[in-house]
């Protein structure tokens, strides 16, 4: 918008002024590449023989091409089942977790609900007391989801900021659609469903990445609450994979036996960065196609909030 | 006029008794997840024992919160905890800010969209698999950058293991992951701005610098404002995920904030009581922080979170 005007009208530009927009540039790219370049790297070492990471482990495309390391990931029990824990969890975290924000969300927008100081103090103490780890642990000791998969999708179901967001959504929406709904005699389950839902789409796509996301991608709630393993998410299982290797790092000296299990561990590295790539591989697919979504769903959320 | 409103009320409930439905699932996971946990809060003024119960456990009082302070270990992990957030927030904090600043200035619209889309890519990247590239990058044995710096006739540091460099890679890999995802908001706030107000000061002779002092920062003053309001909630909670796999036995000393170790203490020692006051106080000053902060953002004319 500014740089129609610009073109049209001659403003001074000073010789800093340029300057600054050529480094703004040259900075803004160096910043990209750094949050990129490690991404790459994984991938290209993932799929390289490990004689070349040993050379130089700074390479952006894959030398000596070899997918053994996924030949080994793939034949593995336990990443598969894991990787059907997390599949599961994330589904049906997100789609209850959408269901009960959005459920409380549309009447906290809504001019007619009664009470919704009390309602918004309820979010709002949701937002800032945590009882803590121990007694959050007792509780669901006493609820009886220990060692279940619902524990990792129950409780982070109904989450203060989701709600908050979608709230913000909401109010936007022009309510004279929903009074000619009213008029019409729509019930209101009939107006959520038929006039509310089709128009939030941004922001239930916004939210969905964020619950999938959050979902995917933790650990510490089944550290916690899981100890059968056959239960554990892909996140788990990978920090067991690292906790392993960080020994490995730590124990390592410089004498030819530490050498020798530092080439294994290297091994253990392409490997490693094969089971990174493969865990990132669903929410990277993902991305690109809501991206475009939650721009949108977040800034009408931020805006008013 | 009493039967009258409660008519009213009624009339009312006939009508919109489904808008009153629809909250249940909400309610109730706050009510299975929230407020039942407060329940068990109460160990932290008794001596729990698995055996006893919560019920059949002794009453204490302040005893725990006593020890607390008198305990020379939690005073060591409570200082690494306010010092590990006074750096994030002195460094995460401004971090996406500037970041959305200088993508504001960006004029060529699909170099900005791909940059965005890239700095937005960290965050979807997990702290197992973020600490699995991190320790990768920084390894002794065959690290990226620790090659790079033997190249340039350095010597080889240790990263991963040495107390004095443990708070910045925390903070580094804080801001590689989220500095990115944290402009979305600020940009957000940035679009909001009315382009009428720069044209009018480019007319005026404003330059670059002046119009971001006068124009763009009042503007997004407030979305700093809220969101320093939840960081101060956060003070003394730093995020257990990162720090439980960056930390190992040569760096506890710095490492071990309230988190871990009230999760080492309690879940893997037992001692359920101690843990669970630690997580008391640590909610308390959460709290506190917020309201204050909250508190201070409205007197000071700006915007609260409520």
């Amino acid at each position: 918008m500014v740089k129609e005007k610009t073109k049209n009208t001659r403003y001074k530009t000073s010789i800093w002024d340029k300057m600054f927009v050529v480094l703004n540039y040259v900075f803004l790219t160096i910043v990209a590449f750094i949050m990129i370049y490690p991404v790459i790297n994984v991938i290209a070492v993932s799929l390289s023989n490990y004689q070349e990471y040993l050379k130089s482990p700074a390479m952006m495309w894959p030398k000596k091409f070899t997918v053994s390391a996924y030949e080994l990931i793939i034949k593995n029990d336990k990443f598969w089942r894991s990787y059907i824990n997390t599949i599961f969890v994330t589904v049906v975290h997100t789609l209850l977790g959408l269901a009960t924000n959005f459920l409380f969300a549309w009447p906290m927008a809504r001019k007619e609900t009664k009470g919704k100081g009390f309602f918004m103090a309820l979010i709002i103490f949701n937002m800032v007391f945590n009882a803590g780890m121990i007694p959050n642990y007792l509780n669901i000791q006493m609820l009886g989801l220990l060692d279940t998969l619902w524990v990792l999708i129950l409780p982070g179901c109904f989450t203060a900021f989701n709600c908050v967001v979608m709230m913000s959504f909401l109010r936007e929406l022009p309510y004279e659609l929903i009074e000619a709904a009213m008029v019409d005699g729509g019930s209101e389950p009939y107006i959520l469903s038929k006039v509310v839902l089709p128009l939030s789409k941004p922001v239930l796509a916004s939210v969905a990445l964020f619950l999938a996301v959050g979902s995917w991608n933790s650990y510490f709630s089944a550290q916690i609450y899981i100890r059968d393993s056959d239960l554990w998410p892909i996140a788990l299982v990978l920090k067991e994979i690292l906790a392993s290797a960080t020994t490995d790092i730590l124990e390592g000296g410089m004498d030819p036996m530490a050498l020798m299990e530092a080439e294994q561990q290297i091994q253990e590295k392409t490997i490693q960065y094969a089971t990174v790539v493969v865990s990132t591989l669903p929410i990277m697919c993902v991305y690109p196609f809501l991206q475009k979504h939650f721009a949108k769903g977040v800034m009408v959320g931020s805006v008013k909030g | 006029m009493k039967k009258s409103k409660a008519q009213s009320f009624g009339r009312h409930m006939r009508r919109f008794y489904w808008l009153y439905i629809f909250m249940v699932p909400g309610l109730l996971c706050m009510i299975l997840f929230k407020f039942m946990p407060m329940y068990g809060l109460q160990i932290a003024f008794r001596d729990y024992s698995i055996v006893k119960g919560i019920w059949g456990s002794e009453w204490v009082g302040l005893k725990h919160f006593q020890n607390l302070f008198k305990s020379v270990n939690f005073l060591r992990v409570l200082k690494n905890s306010i010092v590990t957030s006074i750096f994030s927030l002195l460094w995460s904090f401004p971090a996406p800010i500037i970041l959305a600043l200088l993508l504001n200035e960006m004029k060529n619209i699909t170099y900005k969209r791909t940059i965005q889309t890239i700095i937005y890519l960290p965050h979807f990247i997990s702290w197992v698999i973020v600490i699995t590239i991190v320790t990768g990058l920084l390894s002794q044995s065959n690290g990226i950058i620790n090659n790079l710096i033997v190249t340039f006739g350095g010597e080889k540091i240790d990263f991963l293991t040495n107390p004095k460099w443990f708070r910045t890679v925390l903070i580094g890999t804080q801001i590689w992951k989220e500095a990115g995802w944290g402009t979305i908001v600020y940009m957000a706030a940035l679009a909001g701005v009315d382009v009428q107000l720069y044209e009018a000061a480019m007319i005026d002779g404003a330059n670059r610098w002046q119009r971001m002092l006068h124009i763009t920062f009042p503007c997004i003053a407030g979305t700093v404002a809220i969101m320093l309001i939840m960081k101060m909630g956060h003070v003394l909670n730093n995020g257990f995920e990162q720090i439980w796999l960056l930390m190992n036995a040569p760096n506890k000393t710095v490492a071990d904030v309230l988190e871990t170790y009230s999760y080492q203490l309690g879940l893997r020692q037992g001692q359920y009581s101690f843990a669970s006051a630690i997580g008391f106080f640590q909610s308390l000053v959460g709290m506190v922080m917020v309201f204050v902060s909250n508190f201070l953002s409205r007197r000071m004319g700006g915007k609260g979170l409520w």
